[in-house]
């Protein structure tokens, strides 16, 4: 059987059995938008875990960070990978929890509808919507990108870019609409398997095809020594160090599709275990893709575009059938993320536009149809960019993470701080956004720091200002 | 009490993640493959797991009503 043969036949695998769990799901799940939404708001610890991690680890993870580990080295695992494993927990505490339970008192089902019911006022809704939608469609962007490359690539160029783009789009499009969130979480299961067991498998065969851990290692060590330390320069000055540990670790309870997650919970303990399981899962993915870029230095030196380098690992230094199967995992990695966008979009834009501009409440089917609408429309968009934005990987996510970390403090004071008003979470929105838009085109004083810094700072300081100057909330 | 343990783990830790302000770096390879930077980072993953096990069960009470 040839590549695009391989390819194929693992793909049909791959996609019958997704779509499967997305039918099964479809049985199972209720007719209530709570139902397709949010799962009856019932997801127990270990789905609960798939789907979160499932969601959270995307392709900027299997293909955006060897490459990165392939230009700067060692570095990325500790600029990334660490301080995740406990800023992400504790967030999930901080704002998913308390977000988690004030969705069911106010029958939310999204986080703009949250915080607008629970701060008073649309217009918060609005502008939430209007800043995730932003952000999220560059990040569902670099997932598409990855996978259309690493697909077009493992398949030797006869499946062309656009093609796979247009392929991974559509078959979440359909899983997705067939079964809501008890399809998505059921297939992010499946999927979170695919590519944890994938980098682990990927972690002991390429360092028994580069000779042995310590010989892959010291290939490296050989060829560039300053790739087994933090580098200089860049992410690595201790100012930027600081504000992309913020970014990283703060940014990801922003991801309205991780929020959401939390939100369909069953309860604290579900919470609770989530917690204590992700140090531990996030360690399993991050060391072999870091260790797969920078081995990957000393096995082709010369690349000119290091997003190559998981897909030039995977198919060189693990045994054939498994090798040619590396797209799989990206493509897990990247489905079990674009698929919970696709369903978070569609549910924001009725819950958080529509609905709050009409007078009386839609059907309910009328609600869960026009969510599909507009999804295709976003995965129409997302398709067009993806085969359009030429920018790597990491940066197209950069991007994504610095504009989600302005929502931070609004999120964080609208569930913790009794006293914050809707005026001083829109004015912390936009200020904070507007100091990361300054600070993105030069216009900002950054003194070391990344703009996210600033525009965190920043949104924190209006959010907290405009609050006191304002009446305070009455809330029950 | 519970609280301020908690706080000063968490400061104790992103002390230590900040290490690029103050610690040498040197190209080391642990068990003959772990690079200093990476076994560095995993050992404070532990800790970070281990205050994240101490955290969910003594610092966060709150409980569904």
């Amino acid at each position: 059987m040839g590549s695009l043969g391989q390819l194929i036949f693992a793909a049909v695998v791959y996609v019958t059995v997704v779509l499967v769990l997305g039918f099964i799901s479809t049985r199972r799940a209720g007719k209530s938008p709570e139902d397709y939404f949010l799962a009856g708001r019932a997801l127990g610890p270990l789905v609960l875990f798939m789907a979160l991690f499932g969601t959270n680890n995307t392709s900027f993870v299997l293909v955006g960070v060897p490459g990165k580990a392939y230009n700067l080295g060692i570095g990325v695992f500790g600029l990334n990978a660490a301080i995740v494993a406990l800023g992400i927990p504790l967030v999930f505490w901080a704002v998913g929890e308390p977000a988690r339970r004030l969705a069911k008192k106010y029958g939310a089902l999204t986080p703009a509808e949250l915080y607008s019911k629970h701060l008073g006022s649309p217009w918060v809704g609005f502008l939430l919507f209007f800043l995730f939608t932003l952000y999220t469609v560059p990040y569902m962007t670099q997932g598409v990108k990855s996978a259309a490359l690493i697909l077009s690539a493992s398949s030797e160029g006869q499946l062309p870019v656009w093609g796979a783009a247009l392929a991974v789009v559509v078959i979440a499009l359909v899983y997705t609409s067939l079964g809501g969130m008890l399809a998505t979480a059921w297939t992010n299961v499946f999927q979170g398997l695919v590519f944890m067991v994938f980098m682990v498998a990927a972690f002991f065969f390429m360092s028994q095809s580069l000779g042995g851990l310590t010989a892959a290692m010291e290939a490296v060590r050989d060829v560039s020594p300053d790739l087994l330390m933090v580098g200089e320069g860049g992410l690595f000055e201790p100012g930027a160090w600081t504000s992309w540990g913020m970014v990283i670790a703060l940014s990801v309870v922003a991801f309205p599709h991780m929020m959401v997650r939390l939100m369909a919970a069953q309860d604290g303990r579900a919470m609770r275990t989530v917690i204590t399981m992700y140090p531990l899962a996030l360690a399993l993915i991050w060391v072999p893709a870091v260790l797969i870029g920078v081995w990957g230095r000393a096995a082709f030196p010369d690349l000119e575009n290091s997003d190559q380098i998981f897909h030039l690992m995977t198919s060189n230094h693990m045994p054939a059938i498994l090798g040619s199967l590396g797209f799989l995992a990206v493509l897990a990695a990247v489905m079990s993320t674009l698929d919970a966008q696709i369903l978070t979009l569609g549910s924001m834009v009725m819950r958080d536009v529509v609905e709050p501009l009409r007078s009386e409440n839609l059907a309910a089917t009328v609600q869960v149809w026009a969510g599909r609408i507009f999804s295709v429309a976003i995965g129409i968009l997302v398709f067009v960019l993806a085969v359009s934005w030429d920018e790597s990987i990491f940066g197209i996510s950069r991007k994504a993470f610095e504009g989600y970390l302005t929502l931070f403090p609004t999120l964080l004071l609208g569930v913790r701080w009794s006293r914050f008003t809707a005026s001083g979470a829109i004015a912390s929105l936009i200020v904070g956004n507007t100091v990361l838009g300054l600070g993105w085109a030069g216009y900002w004083p950054l003194f070391g720091f990344l703009p996210p810094f600033w525009g965190l700072v920043s949104g924190f300081a209006a959010g907290i200002g405009v609050s006191l100057m304002t009446p305070a909330p009455v809330r029950d | 009490m519970h609280r301020y343990l908690a706080w000063a783990g968490f400061l104790l830790l992103i002390f230590f993640h900040l290490d690029v302000f103050w610690r040498e770096q040197s190209p080391t390879l642990y068990l003959g493959w772990i690079p200093e930077e990476m076994a560095y980072r995993l050992v404070w993953m532990v800790a970070a797991w281990l205050y994240l096990i101490y955290f969910t069960r003594y610092v966060w009470t709150e409980e569904d009503v």
